[in-house]
């Protein structure tokens, strides 16, 4: 049984509606509305003294526009590989794990051990392999235990999810927990600064950056009419920007300390041909994956969702104008925009590399890179297994994922790999 | 707000109360704790609805709205239990409840609360991938990834038992 029926047939029985009265009051959400915009006033006083603070701190981050200068030469493309070759991972003693970040050398990720449930709980383990090679098998300081990124000198940020997220680093054998109370760090770049969003509710979330492992969350500036909880960081360049989700747009904050909006030019965006892809089966058609019905929405703006950084580039969906979910990347420093793969691609982006939605395949520059399968994965019955890409090399010749189990099998175990490709 | 802005935040929201309690009402497990993530998410969109009406897909961000309000509920309620030493007693049952359905809840509160939404909006509320990845702001492999983890948790927690053999 795939995990598709399995879940469906699983939670069937919690399939219900309310079984009391509604006590929601419209109006008292009116009247208590009026109360909270009254408030963004000094919301956003908290936010200008939060900028003047980092201002003062880390002396390079404030809000403003400003037309970026136009470099004539784009971020180079690295060549793309003639071959890959799968090859599944080390996981210690454990029975599944997955690998879930990379560095942009592609030397190093990171990954866990699948916790335990049953009481008393079993805490997953954080695993970090370097040239393929298992170095570090290191019991998580909480249980639940998630890994978003890794460095390339092999320092692993992710966070605790018991309730209220607790971040972390790991560095050298040891655990280190970072300041500002709950949240969780996304990314960090080769000079050890860290990113991620930090508050105790998930309206009260604010982006961070931390400069060091023991280094205080230091507040990034928010832009004008922007309130904590709207934001959430993405990722962060090895230069030092940082990028960030506001609503379905983006908002960079460059290395110079200025902020401004990603906004992609109006026009129109060519909707992907509905030919349909091949798909394993019981995934759903790409006519499915359409986020919207292409029906409302004239006049709107697109819309550009930043997701990560790869080779001085942003990658990311763009919501156009009729409301398709396009693959597109962004060069700040040029202002130039892209569209990506070819008329039959939708998006999906994760980690520190763009991929292609339910295909195992990875973009190097503007083109696909279709990855073999593992042996492993081989199943009688096509979709019984599927690939989770979550990290690509910056010279396109290591991908890193995990091999995922669709079968509602316990013997069946997700496991991490990696792709070397020349 | 005007009298016109707030006829169309009447009229939304009106309209969409009944579909929003049941997605509330599926994320929690309970009918009252339902009515506050609603009420916390029409109050929070009221106080932005001049410019939710005009730019935003609405039905699209509220969702994200309530999504996020359970997940704050959460991170509340690991607060409380802290405060109080020790984890507080599980809801009893509402009359009429089935024990599978009982034993179901408790096995999914014990699951991490993203994983928790990710698999009542695809399996319970029948959204897709992509439009899961919307609401949580993810990539479509997180919303995979999670769905894969919080079913593998569930079945450690349950054993491999599936349509109504708990």
């Amino acid at each position: 049984m795939r995990d598709e029926e399995y879940g469906a047939l699983l939670l069937r029985p919690l399939d219900g509606e309310p079984d009391a009265p509604s006590k929601i009051d419209v109006a008292k959400a009116m009247r208590d509305g009026r109360h909270r915009r009254g408030r963004r006033w000094w919301a956003g006083g908290s936010a200008l003294v939060a900028a003047v603070a980092a201002a003062s701190v880390g002396g390079v981050l404030a809000t403003g526009g400003g037309t970026p200068p136009k470099p004539k030469v784009l971020p180079p493309d690295p060549p793309m590989p003639g071959a890959c070759v799968p090859a599944m991972l080390p996981i210690g003693g454990h029975p599944d794990a997955n690998l879930t970040a990379g560095d942009p050398s592609g030397t190093w990720h990171a990954g866990v051990s699948e916790p335990n449930y049953h009481e008393p709980p079993v805490f997953n383990s954080l695993l970090i392999w370097r040239g393929g090679q298992l170095v570090t098998d290191a019991k998580a300081p909480a249980s639940s235990f998630g890994v978003r990124d890794i460095n390339g000198a092999g320092v692993a940020v992710g966070f605790s999810d018991t309730g209220a997220n607790q971040p972390f680093a790991y560095r050298n054998g040891s655990f280190h927990k970072l300041a500002g109370g709950a949240g969780e760090p996304v990314a960090i770049n080769d000079a050890g600064v860290i990113v991620g969003n930090v508050g105790p509710t998930e309206n009260e979330t604010r982006p961070v950056r931390w400069r060091s492992l023991t280094a205080p969350a230091e507040p990034l500036p928010l832009p004008a009419g922007v309130r904590p909880g709207e934001v959430r960081v993405r990722d962060i360049a090895e230069d030092g920007s940082i990028v960030a989700e506001i609503g379905r747009g983006g908002y960079l904050w460059s290395p110079d300390g200025t902020g401004r909006f990603l906004k992609p030019p109006k026009g129109h965006y060519p909707a992907p041909s509905m030919s349909p892809i091949p798909l394993p089966s019981g995934m759903p058609s790409v006519e499915a994956r359409l986020p919207f019905p292409d029906t409302s929405s004239a006049g709107v703006d697109p819309q550009f969702t930043p997701l990560t950084f790869a080779r001085g580039w942003i990658y990311g969906h763009l919501l156009s104008e009729s409301s398709i979910t396009l693959p597109y990347r962004y060069d700040p420093r040029s202002d130039t925009w892209q569209r990506l793969g070819d008329a039959s691609t939708q998006a999906d982006l994760s980690g520190n590399g763009m991929f292609a939605g339910d295909r195992t395949a990875a973009y190097v520059g503007r083109a696909l890179l279709t990855l073999p399968l593992p042996p492993e994965a081989a199943s009688p019955k096509e979709g019984e297994n599927w690939m989770s890409l979550t990290s690509i090399g910056d010279d396109a010749r290591t991908v890193g994922g995990s091999m995922i189990s669709g079968r509602a099998d316990p013997s069946h175990r997700d496991r991490p790999v990696i792709w070397r490709c020349r | 707000m005007t009298d016109e802005s707030d006829a169309g935040y009447l009229d939304y929201v009106h309209g969409r109360i009944p579909a929003l309690r049941r997605v509330a009402f599926l994320l929690s497990g309970s009918s009252d704790e339902a009515d506050d993530l609603v009420q916390e998410t029409i109050t929070k969109l009221y106080a932005q609805w001049s410019r939710i009406s005009r730019v935003e897909h609405v039905d699209s961000y509220v969702h994200t709205m309530l999504v996020r309000a359970f997940l704050d509920e959460k991170r509340r309620g690991w607060w409380r239990v802290n405060l109080r030493g020790a984890p507080p007693e599980p809801p009893a049952a509402p009359p009429g409840t089935s024990e599978e359905r009982t034993v179901l809840r408790a096995a999914l509160r014990r699951v991490p609360a993203r994983q928790q939404a990710v698999l009542v909006l695809r399996f319970l509320c029948d959204q897709s991938v992509a439009d899961v990845a919307q609401i949580l702001g993810c990539s479509e492999g997180t919303v995979k990834s999670q769905t894969s983890h919080g079913l593998n948790a569930l079945r450690r927690i349950l054993g491999d038992r599936v349509g109504g053999a708990l």
